[in-house]
């Protein structure tokens, strides 16, 4: 019967009674039992997942996430555009990927600002500041005065958005 | 004669299909980002060497954290009288309510000011934020220590 159908070739016969040793059925042609599956469902599904993972697929810029850091969260974030980074990991300071210590943060962050300047760069004005949400006002306040001596006039928290 | 046997098969070979579509759901679960992160931005730069203006300053709202995550609120440059208000972290539908009348009360608003203390949490100052940031209040600035 399901070989009079269209999606006959898509249909899958059972293996296991064909290979049957204890009662073979492979040799009976009349009326055999098949385990059929329909592909269309499956397909449905398919494609319902890959349009909700496309839309969901964000092409915009991200930060790289610190293990153990959890950021604060915000309603009314705006995007990320990436720039100078300074990540605030317990009592650590990472400019990009590098260890900074704190005394010398303003003088590195005037060295980039000075570099982003001579290559005529586009970003350069912002500075990003990713830290735990849990940390005290005092871990950034020296950012911000930094970011300001070095000439960021914009000053980026991290946040997740909701 | 003998062609005649032979039918034409119009069906679409849903195999490869399948198969493209998984390749597709695996990359795509691969490459997907779960967590989605944004920024808040604050300008920092306060005025610069233009003109004297002669014109009124705008008005700016001062947002000082106090003891216990309260907030006390001053409206500088504003020409209604407005008596200061205060509000805690601790209630955020008082904050809300407080920040709602200051802004309806004072509708050229754009400036806020945010002052937090040595050990103010860094959470709580991007809450303020985001509670001013909803109510329209482009021009956000932190007060460093």
């Amino acid at each position: 019967m399901i070989n009079d159908r269209p999606m006959s070739e898509t249909t899958l016969s059972s293996p296991l009674l064909e290979a049957s040793v204890v009662n073979p059925q492979a040799a009976k042609s009349k009326a055999r039992p098949e385990a059929t599956v329909l592909l269309t469902s499956l397909i449905d599904a398919f494609s319902i997942l890959v349009i909700y993972l496309l839309i969901n697929f964000s092409s915009g810029e991200t930060l790289d996430s610190v293990v153990g850091m959890e950021l604060p969260s915000a309603n009314q974030s705006s995007e990320i555009v990436i720039d100078t980074v300074i990540k605030v990991v317990e009592s650590e300071y990472f400019i990009g990927d590098e260890a900074v210590d704190v005394s010398e943060i303003p003088k590195r962050l005037i060295q980039i600002k000075e570099q982003l300047v001579s290559e005529e760069s586009k970003k350069g004005m912002s500075l990003i500041i990713q830290a735990d949400k849990n940390n005290s006002f005092d871990k950034l306040n020296h950012l911000i005065l930094a970011g300001g001596q070095a000439g960021f006039s914009e000053i980026k928290f991290a946040v997740l958005a909701n | 004669m003998a062609r005649r046997n032979k039918e034409l098969s119009a069906e679409v070979s849903l195999i490869a299909f399948i198969s493209l579509l998984s390749v597709l759901i695996c990359s795509l679960l691969l490459t997907a980002i779960w967590t989605r992160m944004g920024t808040m931005d604050i300008k920092q730069a306060m005025g610069g060497p233009g003109k004297v203006s002669e014109k009124k300053p705008d008005p700016v709202l001062w947002a000082y954290f106090g003891k216990n995550d309260t907030i006390r609120f001053k409206m500088e440059n504003s020409r209604v009288k407005m008596p200061q208000h205060q509000a805690s972290m601790a209630d955020m539908e008082t904050l809300r309510s407080v920040i709602g009348a200051l802004v309806a009360e004072e509708k050229s608003l754009s400036t806020v000011l945010i002052k937090p203390q040595n050990k103010t949490v860094y959470e709580k100052v991007i809450l303020l934020m985001d509670e001013f940031k909803g109510y329209g209040i482009k021009n956000l600035g932190i007060v460093p220590l």
